[in-house]
């Protein structure tokens, strides 16, 4: 059976990580702030799931290595700690999920649905760390931050179907720059 | 004796194992599985030659492309080590052999200053900027302190600025100080003037010139602009084609830098194209009309009740040092930047005639984003025959149906301004169209802007802005001064 | 040697920081957290935050006004005014996490031996965030010169945004990567540090105000239970 394997990062790929998180974070900009606040449980992963699956994607495509995706979770956590500091354990325990569970799944990001997989639900997974959150800092209970059922199953399956959209386009633009010699 | 710098038998080649290059990721000779021989490789170049000894001062020149970044990588071991490439021969500094070495190992002995400084700035101060090679390397906080003032002093930088503010003269400056702040005695400069205007390149070749003559710096430096570089070296490596034909360049050495100056007078020019000295019409209709402007950027004076007018036909040169505000100029003309006061009349304001302007964007990877280049050049494109005449003109007619971002930097320069001039605009502007490009390449796009005249019947207007001085006479016949304030 | 300067230790604002914002959200329900606000912004006014509270409030109040407009959709009066609060309370925890200089985090994070590759990448975000910004605008002013326009022809304008995009992210990258090896940076050698970030005397005065006033706060909310 095959291995999860971790390979080494080099300067390279985390100044590639760095410099797409920087651009995820300056797409995904105009939308935070304002979902920053909201109280109901997935809008805010609604809101965030396409720009960050689809740069996250490419980058990726990019450094396909066992961590990438936590140490982009890092980087994006690490400036939002500056913002708003419970964002940095919302983005590094969602980039953990979704990247273990990914590579559970299918080993290695050699696999392009794995990265489908990592990048899509990325946004997804930082509904539960934000309930968590929500319950421990805050005190409000689940019942109390799902508020309309309705809405919230809207909001979560939203997040999902926009980050595997976001995925799959970034997995496009990264093909044809592969073609071009460029990835 | 040992030399600062030796290459012995140097070949690069890019051409790696067939179908398994994706797999590569670091390729360095001795690990390579060779399937291709080396007949069938095409070589950057092959069994290169040379030494440099200590205190000199080099210049590498020759054709855009032709490998000149390549030799430099390759010494500083950027390639194998970042960027693939099979590598054969050997590099000693200083008598010591480092052909294998890591980046991090030659980097103790070789300093590298690449181009386009502002994409390697990191932090927020000029201090910061500078020291941080030398936390890298564990320097002590008093050793480093010593070594900040002095490359201040000798740069003219000031410690608390703001990196953001510099100019692009001052950046270059900024990562040469980060460098010489390593103090290895081997500099390699990759086109460290492209982007600087007379002055700044001046004194930046005085301080590289004083390193080599009064400290024992050997320096090697690749640039386009020989005029001004050749009164402060040693040696001139020139970069011509290679007689062999699987190997794209060999160097030529020149000890005697006024006879390769003659050489360069005698060079054949094919002039295709010759300055034409367009008839203005007093009467023709104002197109752009700027009157009282004044206009500022984060704090900084730019423009002071300043008033022009261009006219249907006129071919303007922008002139002016970094950072005065030409492309500027350019912007506030076609609308994407709004005077702070007075006003500019355009004939082109509204959306739709706004298509009848072309501007030709200094870097061409803004521009490029068709899956062909036969898409790029026919997308919005107004006459087959034209495009035709293009592809033609510019050898395209065997890279049609390449992917445009896997053309060279100077193939894609020329493809982004033949897909601008392929739209038939009735104004262009040309923002430092000719950077990096050779005199081959600079004679296509002056044929192409000639071609594109003759189409629109005199009528076209241009406006460029360029600090190359073999470019300037033929881009157009009246010229603006700009200047910065004090 | 320790540099002077106006803020406060950067692992002891970010630590405030996310205090306030999580004291800040659990109170905007109480009668008193017009009082609470107050008593912050006096206490970093003592502290010279002056420019940074100056840069802030505009934001905040926009950013405040379009919550509680959308709060309006669907939401009571009293949610509208909470949803405004916090946005308040978000802008008051901010004051204090962006007075941080990012190079100074990036020592203290140093100096607190967390991998150079994680300060170093937090540097690169924060100044590319700008770079970028700067680059997005002349992609979409090179689209607008070449004549695409969104709403005619959006899957060309999506290629002619992301291709070119995701081209300089690859070429600044591979820049700034060969720049910063070609400067010595190792992710496996720690290097030494040009000044040290110290714990002042100024901190400690800070620490104590802050601690002594969120304490009274606390102790105001948990006394209705």
């Amino acid at each position: 059976m095959k291995k999860i394997e971790f390979k080494a990062f080099t300067i390279k790929d985390i100044v590639f990580l760095a410099v797409i998180t920087a651009v995820t974070l300056l797409a995904s900009g105009p939308i935070a702030p304002l979902v920053m606040t909201v109280t109901k449980l997935g809008a805010q992963a609604f809101a965030m799931a396409l720009p960050f699956a689809l740069f996250t994607s490419i980058g990726l495509r990019k450094v396909e290595k066992s961590g990438s995706l936590t140490i982009i979770g890092i980087f994006s956590g690490l400036v939002l700690l500056l913002m708003a500091p419970v964002m940095f354990f919302n983005q590094l325990i969602a980039s953990l999920l979704s990247e273990s569970l990914a590579l559970i799944l299918f080993k290695s990001y050699e696999n392009k649905k794995a990265i489908l997989f990592s990048a899509g639900l990325f946004s997804f997974f930082t509904i539960p760390t934000t309930a968590v959150v929500n319950i421990l800092a805050k005190g409000r209970t689940i019942t109390e931050q799902v508020g309309n059922p309705i809405t919230f199953i809207l909001f979560v399956l939203g997040a999902a179907a926009l980050g595997l959209l976001g995925a799959f386009i970034g997995n496009k633009i990264s093909n044809e720059l592969a073609k071009a010699g460029k990835l | 004796m040992s030399f600062a710098l030796e290459i012995k038998n140097l070949s690069l080649s890019y051409d790696l194992t067939e179908g398994k290059s994706d797999n590569l990721t670091q390729i360095k000779s001795d690990e390579l599985t060779e399937i291709k021989s080396d007949a069938d490789k095409q070589w950057i170049f092959k069994d290169l030659n040379f030494q440099i000894e200590s205190g000199e001062f080099i210049l590498v020149a020759g054709p855009s492309g032709c490998g000149k970044s390549s030799l430099m990588n390759a010494i500083n071991g950027v390639i194998p080590n970042l960027k693939k490439a099979h590598v054969r021969g050997d590099i000693y500094i200083q008598g010591k052999r480092i052909t294998d070495g890591t980046v991090r190992e030659r980097t103790k002995l070789v300093g590298s200053v690449f181009q386009n400084p502002r994409e390697q700035i990191i932090f927020d101060e000029v201090s910061d900027e500078i020291v941080f090679p030398m936390e890298n390397l564990g320097k002590s906080p008093r050793k480093m302190r010593e070594k900040l003032t002095a490359l201040l002093k000798m740069t003219g930088l000031v410690a608390n600025s703001k990196t953001a503010t510099l100019s692009g003269g001052e950046k270059q400056k900024l990562i040469t100080a980060c460098t010489l702040a390593m103090e290895q005695k081997i500099l390699l400069l990759d086109e460290p003037l492209a982007n600087m205007d007379a002055n700044s390149a001046i004194e930046l070749l005085t301080l590289l010139r004083k390193l080599a003559k009064q400290e024992d710096y050997t320096v090697v430096l690749i640039e386009h602009r020989q005029e001004l570089v050749l009164p402060y070296v040693d040696r001139v490596f020139s970069c011509v084609k290679s007689d062999l034909e699987n190997v794209d360049m060999k160097i030529e050495i020149w000890e005697n830098i006024k006879e390769y100056q003659t050489y360069l007078c005698v060079i054949p020019q094919q002039k295709k194209w010759t300055a034409e000295i367009a008839t203005n019409d007093k009467d023709a209709e104002t197109i752009f009309s700027v009157k009282n402007m004044t206009y500022h950027i984060d704090n900084c004076l730019l423009f002071n009740n300043f008033s022009w007018q261009v006219k249907r036909g006129e071919e303007w040169v922008i002139l002016g040092e970094n950072g005065c505000g030409k492309t500027t100029l350019l912007k506030l003309l076609i609308g994407f930047e709004k005077p702070s006061e007075g006003s500019i009349s355009s004939l082109f304001n509204k959306r739709k005639k706004r298509k009848k302007i072309g501007y030709v964007l200094q870097n061409p990877d803004y521009q490029l984003f068709m899956p062909r280049v036969k898409d790029e050049l026919y997308l919005n494109s107004k006459s087959r025959e034209f495009v035709e005449q293009l592809i033609d003109l510019f050898g395209f007619d065997k890279m049609l149906e390449r992917h445009p971002l896997s053309l060279s930097e100077g193939q894609k320069r020329k493809l982004g301004f033949a897909c601008i001039i392929a739209n038939e605009p009735e104004i262009l502007f040309l923002d430092e169209p000719t950077v990096g490009l050779d005199t081959d390449s600079l004679e296509q796009l002056l044929c192409g802007l000639r071609l594109l005249k003759q189409k629109s019947d005199k009528d076209l207007t241009v406006l460029s802005v360029s600090h190359d001085k073999r470019a300037i006479p033929y881009l157009g016949n009246k010229f603006l001064t700009l200047s910065k304030f004090t | 040697m320790c540099k002077e300067s106006h803020a406060i230790h950067p692992i002891l604002s970010l630590v405030y920081s996310l205090l306030l914002f999580v004291m800040g959200l659990l109170f905007v329900k109480q009668v008193w957290f017009w009082l609470y606000l107050i008593t912050f912004l006096i206490l970093f006014l003592l502290f010279r935050f002056e420019k940074i509270i100056i840069k802030t409030i505009p934001f905040i109040l926009i950013f405040g006004l379009i919550m509680a407009g959308l709060t309006i959709i669907n939401g009571n009066k009293s949610d509208v005014l909470y949803a405004f609060y916090r946005v308040l309370a978000l802008g008051l925890a901010s004051i204090l996490s962006i007075s941080i200089k990012p190079i100074n985090l990036v020592r203290a994070f140093n100096q607190l031996n967390i991998p150079r590759w994680i300060s170093l990448g937090l540097l690169i975000v924060i100044r590319f965030i700008q770079i970028f910004r700067e680059e997005m605008r002349q992609i979409r002013q090179a689209i607008t010169l070449r004549g695409i326009r969104f709403i005619e022809t959006p899957i060309l304008w999506g290629r002619a945004f992301f291709i070119p995009l995701i081209i300089r992210v690859l070429s600044i990258s591979e820049g700034l990567a060969i720049s910063l090896e070609t400067r010595g940076f190792s992710t496996e050698v720690d290097g030494s540090s040009f000044e040290i970030i110290c714990f002042k005397r100024r901190d400690l005065v800070f620490s104590c105000i802050f601690i002594a006033c969120l304490t009274f706060y606390i102790y105001l909310f948990f006394r209705r239970f």
